[in-house]
């Protein structure tokens, strides 16, 4: 879902982009385009010449840093004039970039299938990363830091406690410092860190936290309502993501970096200056010698390190998606018996709620039935029971729809003579349904029943984008413990395997102990 | 079949003298769409007594039999049972239900459960009957019809014969005061009538009040006290068996019974 949302944004900004060539030229150029380029070894220099353009992967969701004008298309921050700047020192000019947004968790894949040609966007330099890609910088230093309500308690990481509910994207390595630093802060988790700000202002969490520059982006944008706390407590070096083993290029950005000074502190006054926080340029990292970056990634495809090394991550995930089917699933069956036999109910009135709930809730996509529980429902005031039991509560309320259908069809499977006798010896409606019905219904059920499970374990992935950390989030958690993305997918889809071989296992017990003969 | 001991298990019919009015069907319509089933139905029956509904098929027989305990809605016109006018819905009709006992063409015992589960199952949860004398109950009832070595099996298991013998049994264990029976032999193949219709014959000379649709003319002639014969939605004429088998006095009854002795 994630990925599609990306891919239409992807798409969208394209056009946009293309879109504003012809006004482009009355853009001033930020940077002088270099006219005469020589670089030579590089196979990603190689492929922007072919093409005679460059392909870069930024952000579009943090002010400041990389952001876009919806209205406009215009992308501006610190880490988009970055990318401006190295594509104009390699001899392009503004109109021969393309940019992708790309979410964080794709990013090293973006870079190893060449979708993109550099990454610059709030990508800090790990080992992990660094294992599957290469960096080029740093080009900023910062670090974690916590945006709160103007005026609460929160004054720096040490006021965090069980009490006060914390923010950030989902699987980032923001929020896994807090789980490792602070086991007993209580996390949520979005996909963007816009979902995140929006949650603060709105009470559901008490602190976002993530890199300085992306929290003084966001606390500009609503400087009455927010502000940012305490000294970044953890050390972030952005840097430019690369192909890996391309160190010509890497070299040439690092030159670029380490020769212009001047260009880097305009590019940071003009887009961080206003914010008062004062930055220095870090020094480059020339971190590996050419002979050593020839050494072949050894990450072609799944080992058991995926699964072993990241236990933690596994199991939680695990448990959660089995909370969120068995939970679901339990509140789904009760509520669409309920609603099944409501819709062959003789009341008239019953029959009407049951068909306006089927075709409302049926008809509606089921991201938006989370949105709701994630963000309408706390917004009518009533006590939130947290994002778990929401998932739980929208997974049930979708699924029962289906379920409700399948009873009813399997209760029209059975002949309306077993209910005429069950009524003809005196039993009102709910026993005739309960003791006659029902348990004959049931047995013509369990094949659609099982394929409506299926589909809702299926479903609990969408509870990922909903700071639920069941096995769809964990992609992203892995890959920012610099896990290759294929592996972790491959591991998923296995266990998701399994565990629908699993119900297949059941649903062909329950048929033949309860093979009805007629 | 095996025949019941005399005196053993006979309906309970406490209340009202034989020959009192125990259902009453006044100017009784019925409606499907545009097609009337029922039209202007008087009827009486007496507690004891024994009717015969017979008529050719879309007479309305099966509708009038069916509209006594509202599996059909009546459009208008009024029914009693015992002094009581029919319920339209809820609690209060499947009370009613639990007096008037039915027997179907096509059985409908419940599939799921076994033969004696099925007896037992009005007893325990409309009458609210402890499990073991329900089941006592029940296999007096199974005994008396004779299909009582067959209270474990499903009702698959069993012939059709048996099965309409277990969906009499089904119905006396609620005790009611009066039994429906819509054609109970026109599923059974021919070798399986006798037992079925043996079994009615019991019960109507334990004076079991009944309402039988049937072309059984046998039956009627032996049991009945009293012939109903039916045709497009209207009764026609009423009469003892002997009369009406002998001498009818309408023409559609005439041409009727010509027709079903052809046929024969």
């Amino acid at each position: 879902m994630r990925r599609l949302i990306a891919a239409l944004a992807g798409a969208i900004m394209l056009l946009a982009t293309l879109a504003a060539v012809p006004a482009a030229a009355d853009v001033q150029p930020l940077f002088p385009v270099n006219q005469d380029v020589t670089l030579q070894g590089s196979p990603t220099y190689d492929r922007m010449k072919d093409r005679d353009g460059v392909v870069v992967g930024v952000k579009e969701d943090q002010p400041g840093l990389g952001a876009i004008d919806v209205v406009t298309g215009e992308r501006s921050g610190f880490d988009v004039d970055i990318a401006r700047w190295i594509a104009a020192s390699l001899g392009f000019a503004e109109d021969q970039i393309t940019y992708k947004a790309i979410a964080s968790a794709n990013r090293e894949q973006a870079i190893k299938n060449g979708d993109i040609d550099y990454y610059v966007g709030t990508y800090s330099i790990t080992g992990a990363r660094k294992k599957q890609i290469d960096f080029a910088g740093p080009y900023l230093t910062t670090g974690q830091s916590l945006l709160v309500p103007r005026g609460s308690g929160i004054r720096s990481e040490k006021d965090l406690g069980p009490d006060t509910k914390v923010c950030s994207a989902t699987g980032s390595a923001p929020i896994q410092n807090i789980k490792k630093a602070f086991p007993d802060v209580p996390t949520t988790e979005f996909d963007v860190y816009s979902a995140c700000v929006e949650a603060l202002r709105n009470g559901q969490v008490d602190a976002v936290t993530t890199d300085q520059p992306i929290l003084l982006g966001y606390a500009a944008l609503y400087p009455d309502e927010m502000e940012v706390v305490g000294e970044p407590f953890t050390e972030e070096n952005y840097g430019v993501g690369l192909l890996k083993g391309d160190d010509a290029l890497r070299s040439w950005i690092n030159r670029l970096f380490t020769d212009h000074p001047g260009t880097w502190q305009k590019i940071y006054d003009s887009n961080l200056g206003s914010t008062g926080v004062t930055i220095p340029q870090p020094e480059v990292d020339n971190y590996r010698s050419t002979g050593e970056s020839s050494v072949a990634s050894d990450d072609a495809g799944p080992r058991a390190g995926v699964i072993t090394d990241n236990l933690d991550l596994w199991g939680e995930a695990l448990r959660n998606t089995l909370l969120l089917f068995f939970a679901g699933g339990a509140l789904a069956v009760v509520l669409g018996f309920v609603v099944g036999a409501m819709r062959v109910s003789p009341v008239p009135i019953a029959r009407a709620v049951g068909a306006v709930y089927v075709n409302l809730i049926r008809n509606t996509p089921l991201t938006v039935i989370f949105f709701f529980f994630a963000f309408g429902y706390p917004a009518l005031g009533l006590p939130t029971p947290g994002f778990t039991v929401l998932a739980i509560g929208a997974l049930g309320i979708y699924t029962a729809t289906y379920i409700a259908e399948v009873i009813r069809a399997g209760i029209n499977t059975v002949p309306a003579g077993q209910a005429e006798a069950a009524r003809a010896i005196g039993l009102p409606f709910t026993k005739v349904m309960t003791l006659v019905v029902l348990p004959q219904a049931f047995r013509s059920v369990v094949p659609p029943m099982m394929s409506v499970l299926i589909a809702l374990l299926k479903n609990t992935t969408v509870a990922a984008g909903f700071s639920v950390a069941e096995l769809g989030v964990i992609r992203a958690n892995l890959s920012e413990r610099g896990e290759d993305a294929l592996a972790v997918l491959l591991c998923v889809a296995a266990i998701f395997v399994v565990m629908v071989l699993v119900l297949s296992a059941i649903q062909r017990t329950i048929e033949n102990r309860w093979k009805v003969a007629r | 079949m095996v025949m019941p001991e005399e005196g053993n298990a006979g309906p309970e019919r406490p209340l009202a003298e034989v020959g009192e009015p125990l259902v009453v069907v006044r100017d009784v319509q019925k409606h499907y769409g545009d097609f009337l089933a029922l039209k202007n139905v008087d009827l009486t029956v007496n507690r004891g007594e024994v009717v015969v509904l017979i008529g050719p098929s879309g007479s309305g027989k099966s509708t009038l039999c069916r509209s006594i305990n509202r599996l059909e809605t009546i459009t208008s016109g009024s029914i009693t049972i015992d002094g009581k006018e029919l319920p339209k819905e809820g609690r209060a009709l499947a009370e009613l239900r639990a007096d008037v006992g039915m027997v179907f063409q096509s059985f409908n015992l419940f599939a799921h459960l076994t033969i004696l589960e099925n007896v037992t199952l009005g007893p325990i949860n409309v009458k609210g009957m402890k499990k073991k004398e329900a089941d006592e109950l029940a296999m007096t009832h199974l005994d008396r019809v004779g299909v009582g070595q067959q209270a474990d099996k499903l009702p698959a298991e069993l012939s059709g014969g048996q099965q309409q013998r277990v969906a009499i049994a089904r119905a006396l264990a609620m005790k009611p005061k009066v039994m429906l029976f819509d054609e109970p032999t026109s599923a059974l193949d021919p070798e399986m009538i006798t037992e079925v219709l043996d079994a009615l014959i019991d019960l109507a000379r334990e004076g079991m009040t009944m309402i039988v649709v049937t072309h059984e003319m046998g039956f009627a002639r032996q049991a009945a006290d009293r012939v109903v014969f039916m045709a497009d939605g209207q009764i026609v004429e009423e009469a003892e068996p002997e009369q009406f088998f002998t001498n009818p006095g309408s023409d559609r009854a005439k041409d009727f019974l010509s027709k079903l002795l052809t046929a024969h």
